[in-house]
């Protein structure tokens, strides 16, 4: 039998999320929206309380249904521990573990506010890309820090093979040289994570990642960006001039081996990019809920035994926005799936990264639409959802950007190829 | 499926599935599938889902064909989920035989707008039983089947099943050709005072078994859709990359690319939306609100996939050569139909 339900086990955390998104996110929504670049310190508590119930293992392991790159995925000691944590069905040897619990917790988070879940101390995707690089020994240093990504430049967003930014070995210490842009929570965290090339002629396998600490005199703040959503979340640009980092920072190898390097920091994305395509999902079905009860004031009842033509049309049109996000909820599923059962899993996490970006915005405006001036007006959490969804259709990958890659993947063809 | 696809242009212009191969889905067991062991079938618990998957395949091989193959396993599912009985003694004993009657379940009707659950054809109370009247569309094999099952409305109650052999006076059957699923031979009935006695009705007219029928078969026409859109993407994409223009294969052009990108994600959607339908049928969970959704996706994305394979291989696409024209053909089938099939 195919069962595509929710597990039962994953209650507890699906309503325990949910309850923090009720409880603490929802109230500061509009806070953090108006008043942006103020540090939500709501979520202070919040994350001790999540540190706290991650080290009791109280959540089951389960990166506390938050972000939790690091206790997702292929990172070492973390993936053994999930492995450990994770049950296997005695019949059919089907898994559901830390990938499911973290996409299952983040949906619920982010069905109340996706920017206050991207802002969320010391749970930054700069984590993901620590445990899927780092060795050990840097494992247990950065083990547990806020860290942020440093990744995109002025002229390097999504070709991130054509960054700029230099390290040069000096001694026992690499001096980093350029510049930053849209670093996530780059204000607040602890640990900035800064992709950096070793030498800007042997292309792709010379790029490497760099810890460098936020107080790193080096590493200047250029400026704070003003947004269309995700405000709550701060988005740091920075200058690097003369940054010097232990050369004990860089994240895994130093060499410059043609054969991998790209590959295992891009791998990462087949972890992070489920999880974005579960922020889609959350949003979209916050949008959902309401809009469905403003149908309801109104007077319009969904009726899913008839056809479109035989009901309202915004009765029809909620059915088919909820049909397009049932059919993006279950490809993330899908792909978070077959990373908790070691499946190679990158063509069906762009597939749902793809389709969840585009339907969460496409869903958020529509239910603005449905909604006229009460969705548009901010009296109402709609449009600030409308605006915060739209973010999902572009980091960790524009929506075009997937498309390449499914598209390569199908079609067996190069980057060369298909340009 | 491999039988299916060779058949398959031969099928569509005779507006019949050879009957070699609905010989052969008979010895496959079709009618036995939908039918526990209780009842003479080959299941130790029916399951929509091996339904759905069968389903599925067959069209990866042909729609129409699946379409003739899979009606008469409609009738045989009605009467092993609905029947009493005395029904079932009847009549599913031929559908788990050696000789498998054709057979269809017939719920629509010839005008824009149908709905299912307003139907025009009637079934009025007379002489102990009912009285027939009223035309049905689009019916798989008509012409052929010895057994139906008519939805009609019983006035005053709503809508309902009747078990209605063929052979009843009163019935007469015209050739109904569509767009597409031509192998199918759909037909119309067209039913003047058909006298059915008060055995005939299925299911005690029961409002819920009524919705629940259409319900599975708008999942049966979802199934058909992913087989069939999964034969359009493997299509294209061995098209796109043989097919050169400019100098090189059309597959490096993202307009092109993405196309086919697009299909694969949607197709998987759907694919997923259905199966976690057939599951939830299954495992004796609600299952109308995940069988609207899928439906929903079938009619809108499955339509678009059978479009954009015809437009991926340009004016190739529009010619009898390349089956991706019959594929748009049959698609639009999948989103509109109502019963004919059950999962």
């Amino acid at each position: 039998m195919i069962n595509l339900e929710i597990p039962k086990k994953f209650g507890f955390l699906i309503s325990q999320s949910h309850q923090v998104a009720t409880e603490i996110f929802r109230p500061n929504s509009r806070k953090y929206d108006t008043a942006e670049h103020t540090y939500p310190k709501e979520l202070d508590m919040l994350a001790a309380l999540i540190d706290g119930m991650n080290a009791s293992g109280a959540l089951g392991g389960a990166g506390a249904g938050t972000v939790g790159g690091a206790s997702n995925g292929k990172g070492r000691d973390v993936g053994r521990q999930a492995d450990s944590q994770s049950s296997v069905s005695a019949q059919d040897g089907n898994r559901n573990g830390s990938n499911m619990a973290s996409l299952l917790g983040l949906i619920e988070l982010c069905w109340g506010d996706v920017g206050l879940l991207l802002a969320m101390p010391r749970q930054g995707l700069g984590q993901a890309a620590i445990a899927a690089v780092a060795n050990d020994e840097q494992l247990r240093r950065f083990g547990g820090k806020w860290a942020a990504m440093a990744i995109t430049e002025p002229q390097a967003g999504s070709d991130s093979a054509a960054i700029r930014t230099t390290a040069r070995l000096d001694g026992d210490e690499y001096v980093l040289n350029g510049e930053k842009i849209f670093v996530t929570s780059g204000d607040r965290a602890d640990l900035i994570v800064v992709w950096a090339s070793l030498d800007r002629s042997q292309g792709r396998p010379a790029i490497k990642s760099f810890v460098v600490e936020r107080d790193n005199p080096g590493l200047k703040l250029d400026r704070l960006e003003h947004k269309l959503g995700i405000r709550a979340s701060d988005t740091a640009n920075f200058f690097l001039e003369d940054c010097r980092v232990p050369k004990e920072d860089l994240l895994g190898s130093p060499e410059i081996d043609a054969k991998k390097g790209f590959a295992g920091v891009m791998q990462t994305f087949d972890n992070t990019r489920p999880l974005v395509a579960g922020m889609a999902v959350g949003v979209a079905r916050a949008c959902l809920e309401t809009t469905r009860e403003h149908l309801h004031d109104a007077g319009i009842e969904i009726d899913y035994e008839l056809s479109p033509h035989h009901q309202s049309a915004a009765s029809a049109e909620f059915i088919a926005m909820e049909a397009d996000w049932e059919a993006a909820r279950l490809l993330t599923l899908q792909a978070a799936w077959m990373a908790d059962n070691h499946k190679p899993n990158s063509l069906q996490a762009s597939m749902a990264k793809a389709k969840a970006g585009r339907m969460g915005t496409d869903v958020a405006l529509r239910c603005v639409a449905l909604c006229g001036a009460t969705g548009y007006g901010e009296g109402e959490l709609l449009e600030k959802w409308a605006r915060d969804a739209k973010i999902l259709d572009l980091f960790e990958g524009t929506q075009q950007i997937q498309l390449l890659i499914i598209a390569r993947s199908l079609l067996g063809l190069s980057s060369s190829e298909l340009k | 499926m491999a039988r299916l696809r060779p058949a398959a242009s031969g099928a569509d212009d005779a507006c019949a599935a050879p009957l070699e191969l609905l010989t052969q889905s008979n010895e496959l067991g079709l009618t036995m599938v939908g039918v526990p062991e209780e009842l003479g079938g080959a299941v130790e618990e029916r399951s929509a889902t091996t339904t759905v998957l069968l389903s599925e395949a067959l069209a990866g091989g042909d729609m129409g064909i699946a379409v003739a193959c899979l009606a008469p396993a409609a009738v045989s599912t009605a009467l092993s989920l609905w029947g009493d009985a005395q029904q079932q003694a009847t009549y599913l004993p031929a559908f788990v035989g050696d000789d498998v009657p054709a057979a269809a379940l017939a719920v629509m009707e010839p005008r824009p707008l149908f709905n299912p659950f307003e139907l025009e054809t009637k079934a009025r109370a007379a002489k102990g039983g009912y009285l027939l009247n009223g035309v049905k569309a689009l019916v798989p094999r008509a012409s052929d089947a010895e057994l139906f099952v008519i939805a009609a409305e019983l006035p005053g109650e709503g809508p309902a099943l009747f078990i209605v052999e063929s052979k009843t006076s009163g019935i007469s059957i015209e050739p109904n050709p569509g767009m597409g699923i031509r192998a199918a031979a759909t037909g119309r009935l067209i039913l003047e005072d058909v006298q059915l006695p008060a055995t005939s009705l299925l299911g005690g007219g029961d409002r819920g078994v009524f919705g629940e029928c259409i319900a599975l078969g708008r999942l049966a026409w979802c199934a058909l859709a992913v087989g069939t859109g999964q034969a359009v993407l493997d299509y294209v994409r061995a098209y796109v990359k043989d097919r050169t223009a400019f100098g090189e294969p059309i597959s490096n052009r993202q307009a092109v690319a993405f196309a086919v990108a697009n299909i694969a994600i949607e197709l998987e959607g759907l694919r997923l939306a259905t199966y976690r339908a057939a599951g939830r049928v299954d495992q004796g969970l609600s299952f109308s609100r995940e069988v609207a959704l899928a439906r929903r996706l079938c009619a809108d994305r499955a339509m678009t996939i059978g479009s954009e394979g015809v437009q991926l291989l340009g004016g190739h696409g529009y010619v009898k050569e390349h089956p991706v024209e019959r594929w748009y053909r049959d698609l639009r089938a999948a989103g509109l139909m109502e019963g004919a099939l059950l999962v």
